[in-house]
């Protein structure tokens, strides 16, 4: 197995015009992205070079080469620099795990990931409020069933989403039939059904913005009676 | 020990480490994501079902009260559409014209058993079209006993399957929400 090699990348111009002869510890490589030639002016020790590609393949290697000389590799993408007293043992064809390469693989999945969690944390959001415009619609249900008062329900709702638009539907039927009622004609033992709608958007990156309505229904009998008990309506 | 940090190791040093370790974990992600996802689902349909019980076991009460009220104007008719009414007679509450003893009498009647069973069932279907009501799903309690003198109840209980988002993963029994609710009706004015 080949001992995975300590390298640091030259990114920055001073660091790449010092070269390796800047680097304190001995047992670290230089990797120089982007370049086709390199001099060991000033280098008081032999230096090792592997000339790479872009994945890290090394396509040419110079061994032992000494002070105040300049190399170059035309088809080359980078080239790391290692003192040959290290003597890493790598050969032509090897692969060099550069600097890097963990960081273009992370921005290829992150994005992926942010997405997924985006995605999630939006929908839960969405399920929240459904769960709130359920629990709104059983609510204004509720009153509506023990007061028989239309604008008691509007009330409830109005009062619980004062700005945020919404769209509210009561549809009254007569007890043990399907004959549809109105409001005035509502009597003790008839079926309400409320149904709510609120607008929803998704907010979930590079999608575009999906508009849909959430909806939430309940349904109750009237339990009030206008003029005898048990429950009187308010 | 050695042998797990040596794999984690000699795996790290490898190239497409990233990607590879994202595609074994993403799997477990989505997972995780789509058992939230369930659970609000499941949360959400919870507390609709629990409603939709409550009020059924409310309608079911109503044939109750009106075959009761029936017995009460009788009741009334009987002894006050006389000459000389009692003092009682100037109530306005029917259940001062029917006794604790009459009304639990009525409600123990097959008829108004099956009145209020069928008042439930149809209350169920016709408000929640999605829900699958099989005889096993729905139990109705009534009247419920102990309930004292002055009160007779009903309890309804109701078993709902939910299909799984994730297979068979989970117990089928975890994905079954079942609710319960009990109405009464008061027999004192």
């Amino acid at each position: 197995m080949i001992r995975p090699l300590k390298i640091t990348t030259a990114t920055r111009f001073w660091q790449r015009l010092c070269g390796i002869k800047k680097v304190a510890d001995i047992e670290t490589a230089l990797y120089f992205p982007r370049c086709k030639a390199v001099h060991t002016f000033g280098v008081k020790k032999a230096l090792d070079l592997f000339w790479v590609s872009r994945s890290g393949l090394i396509i040419q290697q110079n061994f032992k080469v000494p002070a105040n000389k300049i190399k170059a590799c035309s088809k080359a993408y980078g080239v790391v620099e290692v003192f040959s007293q290290l003597n890493p043992k790598l050969k032509l064809g090897d692969k060099i795990k550069l600097p890097g390469q963990a960081l273009v693989e992370s921005a290829l999945v992150l994005p992926v990931l942010f997405l997924l969690l985006f995605g999630f944390l939006e929908l839960s959001l969405m399920l929240q409020s459904q769960q709130r415009l359920t629990h709104q619609a059983h609510l204004a249900t509720q009153i509506l069933s023990l007061t028989n008062n239309d604008e008691k329900l509007a009330g409830s709702l109005l009062s619980a989403y004062q700005e945020d638009e919404i769209q509210i539907s009561i549809t009254s039927l007569k007890s043990g039939s399907d004959l549809e009622i109105t409001s005035a004609e509502r009597r003790y033992s008839d079926l309400v059904q409320v149904s709510i709608g609120q607008p929803y958007t998704l907010n979930i990156p590079f999608f575009n913005r999906p508009n849909f309505d959430l909806t939430a229904q309940a349904s109750a009998r009237i339990l009030c009676q206008n003029l005898t008990t048990p429950f009187q309506c308010d | 020990m050695r042998l797990k940090l040596f794999f984690w190791y000699w795996l790290s040093d490898q190239q497409g480490f990233v990607v590879a370790f994202t595609a074994l974990v993403l799997p477990v992600i989505l997972m995780l994501g789509v058992l939230v996802l369930q659970s609000g689902q499941l949360y959400i349909r919870q507390a609709q079902l629990q409603f939709s019980v409550r009020q059924a076991a409310n309608s079911g009460l109503i044939p109750l009260a009106q075959a009761l009220k029936a017995q009460a104007e009788a009741n009334y008719q009987n002894s006050c559409e006389v000459e000389f009414p009692p003092d009682e007679c100037d109530s306005s509450s029917w259940q001062d014209f029917l006794s604790s003893t009459e009304a639990h009498a009525m409600a123990a009647q097959a008829n108004i058993y099956e009145a209020v069973e069928s008042e439930v069932t149809q209350f169920l279907e016709t408000t929640d079209p999605k829900l699958f009501l099989a005889a096993e799903n729905l139990t109705l309690v009534f009247p419920v006993p102990n309930q004292g003198d002055h009160r007779i109840s009903a309890r309804v209980l109701l078993k709902e399957r939910q299909i799984s988002w994730l297979g068979n993963i989970l117990r089928p029994e975890d994905y079954s929400i079942e609710v319960e609710a009990l109405s009464y009706l008061n027999l004192e004015s």
